[in-house]
């Protein structure tokens, strides 16, 4: 199985952290288990990368942290959403979006170059 | 869990002490608890857990920036190419093999100097958070995965203010067992007919009193150390602030008990010097107060004394086990200190589980009791030793050896 260079999904951890805090806040390891799961154990987040994620992203407002216990009694570090977080969100979506189109063009699958269309020239 | 946490200290041992370092320390160490938790729940064996939260864990130089620590990683990591770069362009890729580079990277670190030291003050730094938030159940109260307990401040605390109470009371016990006789001294022998008998008999009273009070006072002492029995028995970390507490405790304790030691002392050499002044009922009587105020003072002082000692046996087990953590790195061996004070028989009975304990403190009421109803001095000390030969035949009938 092809796995994920972390150096390419960098600059989309914060994209996808945010995703995940859209409709309710969370914790770390469950961040972390949601992304493992939606992409299929394709991608997993490294500790480090998550816990600098948070605190960078706090520092930017995106994010705040607040102590809350879980059900089993554990105080954990949840994180929520705010609305430049949001906002954020909205933004990297867009430049995913170019960003995508952009290196769609030169993707081939088969590995050899598609020819040109006489209208591209 | 032990061994992950062995790894996140490694990793961290000889960072600086910042708020944010700390709080790193407790989150990652939350996020790979709670990974390893799962992992063996979903029925990985404990190597599989560790090897994956641990590949998984990352590495450090992503966090260099956050934290504020560039400087120590790059003198860590001697052979970083440009020490100048940011954390963001010294990003080495990532992948188990990373992580295990640095896990040797680090331990290379702890072996030099003060490193191990810095090592353990993060292990407590990280429980302070968890045991804090623990809030008051202390049954589970701040309990690593590893199962080593970490008391926090609070903690430290209530067990010091319970102890110090249970203490003041059990040597208040003892006070009472030995004024026991006052008021027989004092109402015998003081009138004659109805009045005098009605006085005298109220006199023998107070003396079963007293040693009934004394008898619940031992109780009560002990039924309020119960909950922090652990104490005795386990091996403890304590984080910084209830460390700080302790060394406090300490210093203050030591000068306050060579007074009350003095002052003890003092009285206990004393206790004729009324029975000389007043030559009656009265001086006999004072003379069981001043000696049962020099003991109460003596027991007390010992009692408190013990308290800092408990404790820093359940350090030095903790220290012990890390140790042979260390050298055996699996495997928990339980070093139990020589000087530390336990139980030696189980009672499968649950009266002579209270009493045994206390069973010379009750011997005492006996005793004293005894020679002052019948005033039989002279034989009464066959007490003690009908009660050595009583225990020694308890033990062997009902106790279960322990250890």
């Amino acid at each position: 199985m092809t796995t994920i260079s972390s150096d390419v999904i960098r600059g989309y951890n914060d994209t996808i952290i945010l995703y995940l805090l859209l409709d309710r806040p969370s914790y770390g390891y469950e961040i972390s288990k949601m992304i493992r799961s939606l992409s299929d154990g394709k991608y997993v987040i490294k500790e480090t990368t998550l816990y600098s994620a948070f605190t960078r992203m706090e520092k930017n407002g995106f994010i705040t942290s607040f102590a809350r216990s879980a059900e089993n009694g554990k105080r954990r570090t949840y994180y929520s959403i705010t609305e430049a977080g949001r906002k954020y969100y909205l933004e990297k979506c867009e430049e995913w979006n170019v960003t995508k189109e952009v290196i769609e063009h030169f993707i081939s699958p088969s590995g050899a170059r598609a020819l040109p269309d006489s209208s591209d020239i | 869990m032990e061994t992950i946490r062995n790894y996140l200290n490694t990793m961290f041992a000889g960072l600086p002490d910042t708020p944010e370092v700390r709080k790193a320390y407790i989150e990652l160490g939350a996020m790979m608890e709670d990974k390893y938790t799962e992992l063996i729940d979903e029925g990985l064996s404990e190597n599989e857990a560790v090897g994956t939260v641990i590949s998984e864990f990352g590495n450090l130089e992503e966090l260099a920036q956050t934290l504020g620590i560039e400087d120590y990683l790059h003198a860590r990591t001697s052979q970083s190419k440009n020490s100048s770069a940011k954390s963001s362009s010294t990003y080495e890729g990532s992948g188990a093999t990373g992580a295990q580079d640095r896990a040797y990277a680090g331990g290379a670190y702890t072996g030099a100097g003060a490193a191990g030291a810095q090592d353990r003050a993060y292990a407590g730094a990280g429980a302070a958070g968890a045991a804090g938030a623990q809030g008051g159940a202390y049954a589970e109260a701040g309990a690593q995965d590893d199962g080593r307990r970490i008391i926090s401040s609070e903690e430290l605390c209530d067990y010091l203010s319970v102890g110090n109470f249970a203490a003041l009371i059990r040597s208040f016990g003892v006070l009472l067992c030995i004024t026991s006789p006052v008021c027989a001294i004092l109402f015998d022998d003081l009138g004659f007919g109805p009045i005098g008998d009605l006085m005298e008999s109220f006199g023998a009273a107070m003396l079963f009193v007293f040693i009934a009070a004394a008898v619940a006072c031992f109780l009560i002492a002990r039924a309020y150390m119960k909950p922090w029995g652990f104490f005795k028995t386990d091996a403890l970390d304590f984080d910084r602030d209830a460390e700080e507490i302790i060394a406090d405790q300490e210093k203050t304790l030591e000068a306050e008990s060579t007074k009350r030691r003095i002052t003890g002392i003092v009285l206990i050499i004393l206790c004729f010097v009324p029975a000389i002044i007043f030559d009656n009922r009265i001086g006999a009587a004072l003379l069981l107060v001043f000696i049962g105020v020099g003991v109460f003072l003596l027991v007390y002082n010992g009692r408190k004394k013990n308290l800092f000692k408990t404790i820093r046996t359940a350090q030095a087990r903790a220290q012990a086990q890390d140790r042979a953590q260390s050298r055996m790195n699996r495997g928990r061996r339980y070093v139990r200190s020589g000087k530390e004070k336990k139980e030696k028989y189980y009672y499968s009975d649950r009266n002579l589980r209270t009493l045994m304990p206390i069973y010379w403190e009750i011997v005492t009421c006996i005793y004293f009791g005894i020679s002052f109803l019948t005033g039989a001095w002279a034989v009464s000390w066959i007490i003690w030793i009908a009660a050595g030969a009583v225990k020694k035949s308890i033990e062997s009938k009902y106790g279960e050896p322990v250890g």
